[in-house]
């Protein structure tokens, strides 16, 4: 470690502004992640994890992949299973009333899709040979496109579909 | 580094004031912008 | 033996080779280029494919595929490999250790583009430069980037080699600043592309080739993101390089920290691989507690990069008070803004600031999912690849196809005018892109044909194409700068020409700790942290494969 040509020893030198700024830098990038851990953990904005794996040559051939579409699983719960494909979402539209939560499960027949249900946090990757899923709550009623957003063709641009979130009728 | 008033020209004086003051602009923008994505979405609600 | 002392002269097969590297790389920039404002055109509603369909480019998608191979890998990875080799050859002030193996594989990546290129082409390849499997392209395109890649490592290995011979002669010398640089972001590829490398031989090729039935898509997710990341900093890192290494020369200054420089280098080595899942954290078959430890370690990777912004402006505060610069920012006015190799890097670093935040944002766990596979991404990476990367490409261009063709720059006035275009350009194209994807607006679509999209948009849908038409006459005149200083008549006469810049630093890089110039410690701590962040993750993908997601050709 002597091997150096001038009478100073190496040594791990810096500035000191640049080293307030490295403090700075990872206390800034400390924060932001203590603030993401919190809406992931804490509040339920959380991403899609690892769910049942499916086959795709078959998964449309049995329960509940054969009858695509909504479930109520009561109190204002509903799943919804989507079934994606060249170039298109089934079912196509899904109606709930307000205030329901619905959560979404998505699986591929065919090449990766994507799911973008607009104005939410719903965005996940629809991957043949795996089950997508995030639950969305609907506290006001209209119409919410999904979209695909991942190439999956030629056709990819019209790949879309609608959750129609119905004021309620009956009631209220 | 003792006379920060004049504007260095030699190693031994430098000062990086105007380093910091970029930095500054860097860190107010990375801050301001961050947190307006962060609240779009606390806006768009909970996924769980 | 060669001391330091020695005095090695660039010779005029060096500069050819070098100078091949540049032609490759600005042909398919300026191919690349123009499918961007038709995507662009597209979008805002101005359909130009119909004119293109007579010479077999009308497809949307055909031409996205062009646009990203060929910007994205193949105008980088030839200008890198180039600009690496001359960083090398004077750099160290020798020649090659083994020119024969550096041709080698510059052929290598030769042939490689030429094999994937013709598949592009013909359509058998319309699968974006993300190839995700089931969507299946034709063998001979993954075989043609498995050559591309195969032929950058072996440019690699020249360089290792070059190296140690070096460092057999320097035992006590700290190594040139920018040949280290160089060095790790070589090693850093070499390591990163195993996961590309597993993905196309175990799976992409097998499935082309007819000899397995399918695929399994998560396992090619995984793999690919192994790759895309770190790509993305092999992108990036020449750029850092020519700021730290050779930008305080340019502008009038030194560099102001040696120290700091290196540790950045070897920060990026050690994060840029083991944070793929970031890229995933919509995916679903990667646990969420992975995706947030690659959360954390992405963050980490922006630690380097904030080190960068305090080092590269300190030393360009340092030459433009050198300069008489005046003030807390006035001084940004003294810097050589009329030198277009200068002002290219400057206008580069400024779009990146604002590439940081974005890329902060993106890696920011459930915040991603604002802006997944929205028009945001391709927004973020203009900014990235397309302005940190290619705009000070067009910079260090500006000296180096002077210095490799011995003829003075084109017009050096108009270099400077495709600065401030690019800049101009893509400050628009950018912020429609983000604006867009906050509104929802999907990447990678044909939109015109899309039937969801919203009044809402349309704004700034015409700001984008306005931006992309900017960068296209920015980028077509970069092209001509280009072709008109390389084909000139006219030469340097005598004493004139250019010289290679490397920038000094404030203090003497021997004071620099031994630990920052040896690959050892810092190898060894990458290879346990990617086995520590990928190993449990990929064991788990691969035993529980399937391979049953049948092949579809798009």
């Amino acid at each position: 470690m002597t091997e150096t040509h001038s009478e100073e020893a190496p040594s791990f030198e810096a500035d000191p502004f640049e080293k307030r700024w490295m403090v700075i830098s990872l206390g800034l990038l400390i924060a932001f992640m203590l603030t993401v851990t919190i809406a992931g953990f804490a509040l339920g904005f959380q991403v899609p994890g690892s769910e049942t794996r499916v086959d795709p040559r078959t998964v449309a051939d049995s329960a509940p992949w054969s009858e695509p579409g909504l479930r109520d699983r009561g109190n204002g719960e509903y799943d919804a299973y989507v079934i994606s494909k060249q170039y298109t979402f089934d079912p196509r539209t899904i109606t709930v009333p307000v205030g329901s939560a619905v959560t979404f499960f998505l699986t591929s027949t065919d090449v990766q899709h994507g799911f973008k249900l607009q104005n939410t946090n719903v965005n996940m990757q629809v991957v043949p040979g795996e089950v997508s899923k995030l639950t969305v709550e609907f506290d006001e009623a209209g119409e919410f496109d999904y979209i695909c957003n991942e190439f999956c063709g030629a056709g990819h641009a019209v790949m879309s579909g609608s959750v129609v979130v119905e004021a309620e009728a009956g009631g209220a | 580094m003792s006379d920060s008033h004049v504007d260095a020209t030699t190693e031994e004086e430098f000062t990086p004031r105007g380093t910091i003051a970029v930095v500054g602009l860097f860190v107010a923008s990375l801050v301001l912008l961050w947190m307006s994505i962060y609240l779009i979405l606390i806006a768009r609600g909970v996924t769980i | 033996m060669l001391t330091q002392e020695s005095v090695y002269e660039v010779t005029q097969q060096d500069r050819r080779f070098v100078g091949a590297h540049l032609l490759v790389a600005i042909a398919a920039l300026s191919v690349g280029s123009l499918f961007g404002p038709l995507q662009a055109f597209e979008w805002s509603g101005l359909d130009l494919y119909g004119l293109l369909e007579p010479i077999g480019l009308g497809d949307y998608y055909k031409g996205l595929t062009i646009h990203g191979v060929l910007n994205a890998l193949v105008w980088t990875t030839f200008f890198i490999t180039g600009f690496f080799t001359l960083v090398m050859i004077a750099g160290l002030k020798r020649p090659l250790r083994y020119p024969g193996l550096n041709r080698a594989g510059f052929y290598t990546m030769v042939v490689g583009l030429v094999m994937a290129a013709i598949p592009i082409l013909t359509g058998a390849a319309s699968v974006l430069y993300t190839f995700y499997p089931p969507l299946q392209a034709s063998w001979a395109f993954y075989l043609g980037l498995t050559l591309v890649v195969v032929g950058s490592w072996i440019e690699g290995y020249g360089f290792y080699l070059t190296m140690a011979e070096w460092r057999r002669d320097n035992p006590h010398t700290r190594s040139p600043f920018i040949v280290l640089a160089a060095l790790i972001t070589m090693v850093m590829w070499q390591i990163a592309t195993l996961g590309i490398a597993v993905e196309i031989l175990t799976m992409l090729l097998p499935a082309a080739l007819g000899l397995i039935d399918g695929t399994d898509p998560e396992l090619g997710r995984t793999l690919f993101w192994f790759t895309g990341h770190p790509l993305v900093y092999f992108w990036l890192l020449p750029a850092y390089l020519s700021w730290y290494g050779m930008l305080p020369k340019q502008a009038g200054g030194k560099l102001f920290s040696d120290t700091l420089a290196r540790l950045a280098f070897w920060l990026f080595l050690l994060l840029s691989i083991p944070v793929g899942f970031h890229h995933q954290f919509a995916d679903p078959g990667v646990p969420v507690g992975w995706k947030y430890i690659h959360s954390i370690l992405t963050y980490g990777v922006a630690f380097p990069s904030m080190l960068t912004l305090f080092t590269v402006v300190a030393s360009l505060e340092y030459a433009a008070r050198k300069r008489g610069g005046q003030g807390l920012l006035g001084w940004i006015r003294a810097l050589p803004w009329g030198n277009p190799v200068v002002s290219a890097q400057l206008l580069a670093g400024i779009l990146f600031m604002f590439g940081g935040i974005g890329g902060i944002t993106n890696a920011s766990y459930s915040v991603n999912l604002v802006i997944h596979n929205t028009a945001w991404v391709p927004g973020h990476f203009h900014l990235t690849v397309a302005s940190a990367v290619t705009l000070s490409f067009f910079g260090i261009s500006y000296w180096l196809i002077p210095y490799v063709t011995g003829k003075p720059l084109w017009k050096e006035k108009w270099a400077t005018v495709v600065n401030w275009t690019w800049f101009v350009g893509m400050m628009i194209f950018s912020n429609a892109m983000h604006v867009l994807g906050l509104l929802g607006a999907p990447r990678r679509t044909e939109l015109g044909q899309a039937p969801y999209v919203p009044d809402e948009w349309s704004g700034h849908l015409f700001r984008m194409s306005v931006g992309g038409a900017i960068l296209l006459v920015g980028v077509a005149l970069f092209v001509v700068i280009a072709a008109r200083t390389a084909f000139q008549k006219e030469r340097f006469g005598p004493g004139e020409g250019v010289e290679f810049p490397i920038a000094v630093s404030m203090r003497d890089p021997q004071l620099t700790p031994l630990w920052l110039d040896r690959f050892k410690p810092w190898l060894i701590a990458t290879v346990v942290l990617i086995v520590v962040a990928y190993g449990p993750q990929l064991f788990e993908q691969f035993s529980n494969a399937s391979f049953n997601s049948p092949p579809i050709s798009p």
